[in-house]
């Protein structure tokens, strides 16, 4: 009976029902859209972030994160190689080794530490390939080149065919020496990144066929810690560690979470205008209709009555609204997923470039929005529908 | 220091003779204490000459590897050294030359040489638990550090114990040294090194007593790093000969420069 009355009378009157619940899509969507952003930046920035260098899980001997030591390899890295292969979700794996080192290059020194990587895999797990600015990427064969960061690069004064001299500390304990030519120079702000063949870095420091760590790039990042502890899991071995990026980039990480919290500052400002909004609405819906509760009241429905009447016309109003947003908003930050709206100017972090803003879908956007909207239209109805419900006939009756 | 284990004449008997004729009244009696100095000097100038040759073999072994390379040492008097490294393969060629304070090490791959800044000189020398300064200091112990005879708890009969303290002007990283020295041969049988802190840092153990050329002398030695476990190095001597002639060229940096 209450609820049919509550459903006519959002019939009766289309124009105001229509422009109420266009209020709380308008809200919703900015809402949403507004959370997809955010969503959409920070799974983008991971994403470079993650595809620079580090990967979303990282494998290794136990300890090696905290006190790297060369002669802290994996054991058995083949076994865990076909295990990565077989594991559903997993995008590529790349096997890597890292020495520290002396380069010289003529007259020019500094201190460098070789990345051992395998050219072909590496380059199908982060985006190296892409940030070669000068001279060829490595040989997928193993050469005696290397590929230095920018910032070594100018160090050292060196271009592509200077000769490169390393002195370094072999594993068994003999003094590492060796000429490579370098074949390209990677666009990277790290001072010290030498990078060669992983084999070559295997006889240069003599821990030949050894792995120090095997980067993982999953399908979507999201799964990054559950996948590091199932991989652990099957790999079940205690000197093998297998951390989530969270956890090996455990500044970024921070960094971003607090960065994520201050955006919540602005969303909750987002949430206040829109929920203004709706009560602007359902305030004026209300006080338009005082002489029609007096009537109400005067045929001697209770006010529990009438407050109920309110709120479930508020109720239905806003699932209306939120089912509108709901497809709105989806259109909206599935367009944008796709286009983004542009950034006038590039903007440059850790030597990763964004163009563009770019929103995201995911349940978040979509489950918080509609809590959050409902919340406010029903709240928002609370107080006009508790007035209602106290209204004196006589005095509703004489109003207007 | 480890100059002193490579090289010079042996002087051992001409300087027994002149201890004798120094100090004639302590040498007939053979049941009192001997002369601290005359025991020290003895083991100061074990292994120095004018000049030697040495073939040599050492072994590293630490908690993750084991290596042996082979060498061949020339040396004249206190202040020069040159080492070439003859095996492994991957090792071949470099070498180590030495004139007084300065240290260079070349690198044939490379064709590269480097001197060793002082930074370094506590460094390990090619990986063993021999230090760059063990190589390069012509430090003597009867010059540098004052010395007594002394019983620890645990003394044995049979050796004469002898304890050093660096002197005042002796820069030294050790606060003192102890050495263990037989008293039938007045060879020694172990040195042990103390830091500041009076920690036990390493123990160079001499064994395989062998007579080279008419000398005897102990062909191994062993150093025991305690700080870092497991780690020790032994040197060999293959073979050893004293007061040969040397090319003058020896010590020069063209010379390390050549590719033999």
């Amino acid at each position: 009976m209450l609820l049919k009355m509550a459903f006519r009378n959002i019939i009766r009157h289309r124009r105001r029902s229509f422009f109420t619940a266009l209020m709380i899509i308008g809200a919703f969507t900015f809402f949403s859209v507004s959370l997809g952003m955010v969503e959409g930046s920070y799974s983008r920035i991971i994403d470079m972030f993650t595809g620079n260098k580090t990967g979303h899980i990282q494998i290794h001997g136990k300890g090696y994160i905290d006190k790297p030591s060369i002669y802290n390899t994996l054991n058995d890295h083949d076994a865990i190689a076909d295990t990565l292969e077989n594991i559903e979700g997993i995008e590529a794996w790349t096997p890597r080794m890292f020495a520290p080192a002396l380069a010289f290059v003529n007259t020019k020194t500094t201190g460098v530490s070789i990345r051992g990587i395998d050219p072909e895999r590496e380059s199908r797990t982060t985006r190296i390939r892409g940030k070669l600015i000068d001279g060829e990427y490595l040989s997928a064969e193993p050469q005696m080149e290397v590929m230095l960061s920018k910032p070594l690069a100018r160090i050292l004064n060196a271009e592509p065919g200077s000769e490169v001299v390393l002195i370094g500390q072999g594993a068994d304990g003999s003094v590492a020496n060796d000429i490579f030519t370098v074949s390209g120079i990677v666009n990277e702000e790290d001072r010290g990144s030498l990078y060669m063949h992983i084999e070559i870095a295997g006889e240069f420091i003599y821990l030949q066929g050894k792995v120090h760590e095997i980067a993982v790039i999953l399908r979507e990042h999201e799964a990054s810690r559950e996948m590091a502890g199932k991989i652990e899991n099957i790999i079940n071995d205690p000197g093998i560690e297998v951390l989530p990026w969270q956890q090996i980039e455990k500044g970024f990480y921070r960094a971003m979470e607090m960065d994520k919290q201050g955006n919540w500052i602005t969303q909750f400002i987002i949430m206040f205008i829109t929920a203004l909004g709706v009560l602007n609405t359902v305030l004026m819906s209300i006080l338009e209709r005082t002489r029609e509760f007096g009537v109400l009241r005067a045929l001697g429905t209770r006010p529990h009555q009438i407050f109920a009447l309110i709120l479930s016309e508020a109720s239905m109003l806003s699932i209306i609204g939120i089912v509108g947003g709901i497809v709105f908003s989806i259109a909206t930050n599935q367009y944008l997923s796709v286009y983004g709206i542009a950034l006038p100017e590039p903007v440059a972090l850790e030597g990763m470039k964004f163009e563009s803003y770019v929103s995201k879908v995911t349940a978040m956007t979509i489950y918080l929005p509609a809590v959050v909207t409902f919340v406010v239209a029903v709240g928002v109805s609370v107080f006009p529908a508790i007035r209602a419900a106290r209204i004196m006939p006589v005095d509703a009756l004489r109003a207007n | 220091m480890k100059i002193r284990f490579i090289l010079t004449p042996w002087l051992a008997v001409p300087a027994l003779i002149i201890c004798h004729l120094l100090f004639p009244l302590l040498a007939p009696a053979e049941d009192t204490l001997p002369d601290v100095q005359t025991i020290i000097d003895h083991v100061d100038r074990l292994y120095r000459s004018e000049s030697s040759y040495a073939e040599m073999e050492m072994t590293v072994v630490s908690e993750h590897w084991e290596r042996t390379i082979s060498m061949n040492a020339w040396t004249e008097g206190l202040e020069k050294t040159f080492i070439d490294i003859t095996s492994p393969k991957k090792d071949k060629g470099i070498a180590t030359l030495r004139r007084d304070t300065e240290m260079w090490n070349y690198f044939p791959k490379i064709n590269k040489v480097m001197k060793v800044p002082p930074s370094m000189m506590m460094g390990s020398w090619m990986g063993s638990d021999f230090t760059n300064d063990d190589l390069v200091k012509e430090s003597s112990l009867i010059r540098d550090y004052s010395y007594e005879l002394y019983t620890p708890d645990d003394a044995e009969e049979g050796y004469y114990y002898v304890e050093l303290k660096p002197k005042e002007e002796t820069p030294s990283v050790w606060g003192r040294i102890t050495i263990v020295v037989s008293k039938d041969t007045f060879l020694p049988v172990s040195e042990s090194y103390y830091d500041e802190k009076d920690r036990k840092m390493r123990h160079l153990i001499f064994s395989e007593v062998k007579d080279f050329g008419g000398r005897t002398i102990p062909s191994v030695l062993e150093m025991v790093s305690l700080n870092k476990e497991g780690h020790r190095t032994v040197i060999r001597y293959k073979e050893i000969e004293f007061d040969v002639p040397l090319d003058k060229d020896v010590f020069t940096l063209r010379n390390l420069r050549k590719r033999r």
